[in-house]
């Protein structure tokens, strides 16, 4: 997985999320834009098609408990799919991302 | 003059009304008799001219005459009936003829008022219309009050039949849901169970348990009579008795297949009404021996595949009644069975698109599906949607002597159940050679069962522990602190198994904890605002099955390899 800082309160990543090494990465980024004074966070994620459930656990806990507003924009209907079959597509904003 | 209004239902006063009239005396002689009758009294001087007033307001009745210059009344309103055929129409006319007469019928005039214009007769022709105006926005007001109660009536009903379903569902019974049974001698040996339950209609005539008793299977399929709710309750009713009765059975005194179903259909015999039957299923796999003990009623044969046949176990009884007294009972060697499957009749006798039965194809579908995802699959695909409730339970033995096999073993180091998380997924890239979607699939699952392993097995911390550390944001590096503190390892084996024509993936993950019990409610509700608890999830959507050992330590995951791609289990899987 590669994570890329495209702008103050964007994030795009590629490649498949999933090793712990992964999530660390994530949270990382996402703390650090946050600490900038980042209110709202759009992640593009290409490629991926999981997520890993600390990644997932991650973000429930910046959107409920940080109130930082987050929406993500997936290029792979099968975490899309997944996100839905969680209940988790409006409290992550999710929708698809054109290639 | 006295005006009309007070002589006019006050309905009137809601109306829009159009005069056309040419005479402009005439216009302001009814603009006088009409005064306060209508909310508003569109005038216009000739047939044209009424025409387009029409058109632009459209109002509900007209008052014309007919001999005008340009458009005649009657060619107006030949007009207006292009596009509208239900206004009312007052034809004012000083000469009738019969040609005019029936033209005039045959577009529907509502009413005629002789010239000179009589107030009478001008009262009787405005009352008349207004009244049948009155009278059809009654009638569509009482059609959209109806429609409204029915509507009402219909929510209640359908959301009194969730409740009542939820309450069905809360009956029956799996033990097997994230356990393997032994079912015969070795210590090898091992079955699942996977039941589909699918309701044609909201609440559901067909009915399945599977209890635990002494370590043995026992399993109830049940079929009510008809659709719906009083299917419903028998179904349920039949579910509820087994259960009580299970339930009752001393846990030291050995199962005597054969005096349950007496007491069963005893029971369940006194609850049917003089004219029911109700076909059911009940079987009993032993643990220790590889046997099946029937007493089937009325229901279709039950399915047993071997590596290479098919046996069908005919059925033992007619359908169960109150006048049922006697019953058989059969018993059938499991020793080369690769699978069971028990049915109600909503799967063989449902029809498919081609016509023909779907028990034409079950044999053939059964014998070549390599799990119940599989089989539900092929049915939907010939049949579409069944016209009846559908459940079944298929048995499926998952103990093949493995193609290969690989095991490593790590210590309970975040870092080294990582890098076995990497040697897993290589080992399906090479040895199981999987393509990368189901291999990356499948990792997934095994990641998520791995770190469930080392998280909740080895550190032993509980999920509200976790979730109250990752709120506070110190559960990574409390990780860190605690693993020094822990001496427990964590092994995987990973291993391919040919099974049903494909390939078998099992990975077995075991930690060195206290071990865990699946909560009876799990994969039940989505808590989008949960931080955790979705590890299982995850394992659950890559896995064509999984399953905990006795202690909950030990979590073995199933997923057929057929060369294509995963197909996720249908939401009727149980």
């Amino acid at each position: 997985m590669q994570l890329a800082r495209t702008s103050s309160t964007e994030l795009t990543i590629t490649g498949n999320i999933k090793t712990m090494a992964d999530y660390l990465a994530i949270r990382k980024q996402v703390t650090d834009l946050v600490e900038a004074g980042a209110t709202s966070l759009t992640l593009h994620i290409r490629e991926s098609f999981s997520m890993p459930s600390s990644v997932i656990g991650f973000f429930v806990k910046l959107i409920n408990r940080d109130k930082i507003k987050v929406a993500m924009l997936i290029q792979d209907p099968r975490l899309l799919e997944l996100l839905d079959e969680l209940n988790l597509t409006g409290l992550f904003r999710a929708r698809p991302l054109e290639k | 003059m006295a005006g009309l209004q007070s002589q006019i239902s006050p309905f009137a006063r809601g109306l829009t009304a159009l005069f056309v009239e040419d005479d402009a005396a005439g216009r302001r002689l009814m603009v006088a008799q009409l005064r306060g009758v209508f909310k508003e009294l569109i005038l216009a001087g000739d047939g044209q001219e009424g025409l387009a007033a029409f058109q632009a307001r459209r109002p509900q009745l007209v008052l014309t005459d007919n001999h005008m210059p340009g458009l005649s009344g009657i060619e107006m309103t030949e007009a207006i009936r292009r596009t509208d055929a239900r206004v009312p129409v007052i034809f004012i006319t000083s000469s009738m003829d019969t040609d005019l007469l029936v033209q005039a019928i045959n577009l529907g005039i509502a009413a005629f008022i002789p010239k000179p214009v009589a107030l009478d007769s001008l009262r009787q022709a405005v009352a008349l219309v207004v009244g049948m105006l009155e009278n059809d926005h009654l009638q569509r007001r009482n059609r959209d009050q109806e429609l409204a109660l029915l509507q009402f009536r219909e929510k209640y009903h359908e959301d009194q039949q969730e409740l009542a379903f939820r309450k069905e569902k809360s009956l029956l019974e799996n033990d097997y849901r994230f356990r393997a049974f032994p079912g015969g001698p070795s210590a090898r040996s091992e079955w699942i169970a996977q039941v589909v339950y699918a309701p044609r209609d909201i609440m559901c005539g067909d009915s399945y348990s599977l209890r635990r008793l002494g370590g043995g299977m026992l399993v109830l399929l049940a079929d009510a009579m008809g659709k719906g709710l009083a299917a419903a309750l028998t179904t349920s009713l039949s579910a509820h008795t087994f259960n009580l009765l299970a339930d009752a059975l001393p846990a030291e005194a050995p199962f005597l297949f054969r005096d349950f179903v007496r007491d069963y259909t005893a029971l369940m015999g006194r609850r049917l009404l003089e004219d029911e039957v109700l076909p059911l299923a009940l079987a009993w796999l032993p643990a220790d021996r590889p046997e099946l003990e029937t007493a089937v009623f009325g229901m279709p044969p039950i399915l047993v595949r071997t590596a290479e046949t098919l046996a069908k176990l005919r059925c033992d009884n007619p359908p169960l009644s109150p006048y049922t007294e006697r019953f058989r009972t059969s018993l059938h060697d499991l020793g080369a069975a690769r699978a069971v499957l028990l049915y109600t009749d909503g799967l063989n006798e449902a029809v498919t698109a081609g016509g023909g039965l779907y028990r034409d194809d079950l044999d053939r579908d059964f014998l070549e599906a390599a799990g119940l995802g599989q089989l539900w699959s092929a049915f939907q695909s010939r049949v579409g949607r069944p016209d009846d409730d559908v459940a079944m339970v298929l048995l499926s033995r998952v103990d093949a002597p493995p193609q290969w096999r690989h095991k490593l073993t790590v210590p309970s180091r975040l870092e080294q159940v990582e890098q076995a998380c990497q040697e897993l997924e290589r080992l399906l890239e090479t040895a199981a050679a999987l393509e990368p979607v189901p291999r990356g699939e499948f990792a997934m699952a095994i990641r998520e069962a791995m770190l469930n392993a080392y998280e909740h097995g080895s550190l032993e911390i509980s999920t509200r522990q976790k979730m109250r550390m990752l709120e506070d944001g110190v559960y990574y590096q409390h990780l860190l602190d605690l693993e020094p503190t822990v001496d427990r390892r964590i092994s995987a084996e990973l291993s391919l198994q040919p099974h049903a024509g494909q390939h078998l993936l099992k990975a077995t993950i075991q930690d060195e904890g206290p071990g865990f019990t699946p909560p009876a409610h799990l994969f039940q509700e989505e808590d989008s605002l949960m931080l955790c608890g979705r590890g299982l999830k995850l394992v659950k959507k890559y896995t064509d099955a999984f399953y905990l050992n006795e202690k909950g330590n030990t979590i073995t995951l199933l997923r057929i390899q057929s060369g294509g791609s995963h197909a996720a289990g249908p939401n009727e899987l149980h």
